[in-house]
């Protein structure tokens, strides 16, 4: 719990009720799965660490409910995001309608130009039940600009995958953030700051130097 | 049904079957015999004695008589009355709206599968849709929010499916749930406003540092309130929560929240963020029941100091617990 890492980020897990957002978590998390998982009343904060080309890197994962009324206290949640994994299920078509309902009450609280945004079509081991064609995914992803895969927390295709994916495209976001601003005092992780304690204070801003003194 | 499980008392499924015995079956019984004796007399009881029925109620009612004791203390017979007989047989023929049925049916099987009543197949299932539908045709502003099910599924271990209706009714209405599950869900607002200036007042260090962190009960706490604590404690503590939400009112919320961080604290002082919000998802296993309980009620907190709050809410919210 008290490894040292070089950077946190902060993701969050939207999309409908139901699709599997915290099934999802859970295989990532320990490796588990759970057919009749109770519903997310709220949110459900996680975490892991993981390497990422040399890098250790810390996400805080939070899962949020999908049911719409919940949407009127999931703020708090989406401040500070720097990713989202935008989740809907192959099998349900209005899971799949209703993305730009997400995406846009996503971006009414985070940084639109700092947030790495990745669609998941989740459920992919129920083929015989799929309702949403990966072609058509794939190009909804590719109008918003977001990265894409299928999964299944079921039987574990891509999950891991997924989440290393969103992890890198943070991380070379950031860099070249860092890049594009040198010399600022903008943080690398800039909007997960609000959120972070003391001790990880002094993590990332000894970071920070160092970022400083390699790239400038 | 031919699965061979183990089930507890309360007939939720245990994996290693060490079942429990009741440790004190002759206290039990005595107990069980002073409720009857009280039910008897419950009217008189509650209008002349109900410092006695709190006391009791403190003290957990006995398993055998809580449906009985909720319903009456909920006063789910004069809803009854109210309403009419034939009210809730009414609603059943009544469609639900489209939204409403999809959301509760996609929570059906998401509902207590690890208690025998709600597992495929048996009596709970289709109970639990009925009574949720149901309810959203009796207030479709309200509709179905998920967290409902919880509450209701507690009653229908309890009594009958009519009556676990009627005391979501008496959850809602008498017992000021429903702002926590209408749209906007004002109540979570108001709730965790009130939680902050309680917390401010007992636990101030503690509090400190959480807004240090920028750390905030919407953060873990909705499913906590809007479930009454089904969603995070063992049965057995949660029962007895229940027990006393009955017979006093929401203030039991409040109190138990408090109390809930008191033997974290300490270790809480000096963690960051993450490691307190991994710690709580321990919290509820810090307490033996009749320990949290009591615990919850050593604290001084009066109706009124509520009130207060609820009032300052409206009026000129202090901006300290609003957010940080
Ligand atoms: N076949 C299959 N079922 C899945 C998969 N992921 C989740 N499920 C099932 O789908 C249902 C809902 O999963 P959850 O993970 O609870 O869904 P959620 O998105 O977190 O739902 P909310 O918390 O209500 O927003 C459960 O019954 C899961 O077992 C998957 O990859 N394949
Ligand atoms: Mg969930």
């Amino acid at each position: 719990m008290d490894e040292e890492y070089d950077y946190l980020y902060k993701i969050v897990l939207i999309g409908d009720s139901g699709v599997g957002k915290s099934n999802l978590l859970l295989r990532f998390t320990r490796n588990e799965f759970n057919m009749d998982s109770k519903a997310t009343i709220g949110v459900e904060f996680s975490q892991k660490t993981i390497k990422i080309g040399g890098k250790t890197i810390r996400i805080q994962i939070w899962d949020t409910a999908g049911q719409d009324r919940f949407r009127a206290i999931t703020s708090t949640y989406y401040r500070g995001a720097v990713g989202a994994l935008l989740v809907y299920d192959i099998c349900n078509h209005s899971s799949f309608d209703h993305l730009d309902r997400w995406v846009r009450e996503l971006m009414d609280h985070v940084d639109p130009t700092n947030i790495i945004v990745m669609l998941i079509g989740n459920k992919c081991d129920l083929e015989d039940k799929r309702s949403v064609k990966p072609d058509d995914a794939l190009a909804y992803s590719q109008r918003n600009n977001m990265a894409f895969m299928e999964t299944s927390a079921l039987d574990s295709t891509n999950v891991d995958q997924a989440f290393e994916k969103i992890v890198k495209l943070i991380y070379d976001q950031t860099i070249k953030n860092t890049e594009s601003t040198k010399k600022t005092e903008q943080s690398v992780v800039g909007p997960t700051k609000k959120i972070e304690s003391t001790r990880e204070e002094k993590i990332r801003v000894q970071k920070d130097s160092q970022n400083k003194s390699g790239c400038c | 049904m031919t699965e061979d499980v183990k089930l507890d008392k309360h007939g939720f499924i245990v994996q290693n079957a060490t079942l429990q015995k009741s440790d004190h079956i002759g206290r039990d019984n005595a107990r069980i015999l002073k409720w009857e004796d009280m039910l008897q007399r419950w009217d008189y009881n509650t209008k002349r004695r109900p410092t006695f029925i709190k006391k009791r109620v403190r003290k957990g009612i006995p398993d055998c008589l809580r449906g009985r004791v909720w319903a009456e203390l909920a006063q789910i017979r004069q809803l009854k009355s109210t309403y009419g007989e034939n009210y809730y047989k009414t609603l059943l023929e009544t469609e639900t709206d489209a939204i409403s049925a999809e959301d509760i049916m996609r929570d059906i099987d998401r509902t207590f599968p690890e208690h025998i009543l709600f597992r495929e197949g048996n009596l709970g299932q289709p109970a639990l849709i009925r009574t949720l539908k149901a309810y959203s045709v009796h207030d479709p502003e309200l509709g179905y929010c998920q967290g409902m099910g919880f509450l209701i599924a507690m009653f229908l271990i309890y009594m009958s499916e009519e009556d676990a209706f009627w005391m979501l009714v008496a959850v809602m209405n008498k017992y000021q749930m429903r702002e926590l599950y209408v749209p906007g869900m004002p109540g979570v607002y108001k709730a965790f406003y009130k939680i902050n200036a309680l917390f401010k007042h007992f636990m101030p260090q503690l509090w400190r540092h959480f807004r240090d962190l920028s750390l905030l009960p919407s953060m873990f706490a909705p499913s906590w309130i809007m479930t009454l604590y089904i969603t995070l404690f063992p049965i057995e503590v949660t029962l007895r929560i229940l027990d006393t939400f009955f017979c006093e009112g929401p203030k039991v919320i409040y109190r138990v929240y408090i109390i809930a961080f008191k033997k974290a604290k300490e270790e809480m002082l000096s963690m960051t963020l993450d490691e307190i919000l991994e710690r709580i998802k321990t919290i509820q296993s810090d307490f033996a029941p009749d320990e949290l309980i009591k615990n919850a009620f050593g604290i001084s907190l009066s109706r009124k100091k509520l009130k207060e709050l609820d009032k300052e809410y409206e009026t000129g919210q202090n901006s300290e617990f609003v957010n940080w």
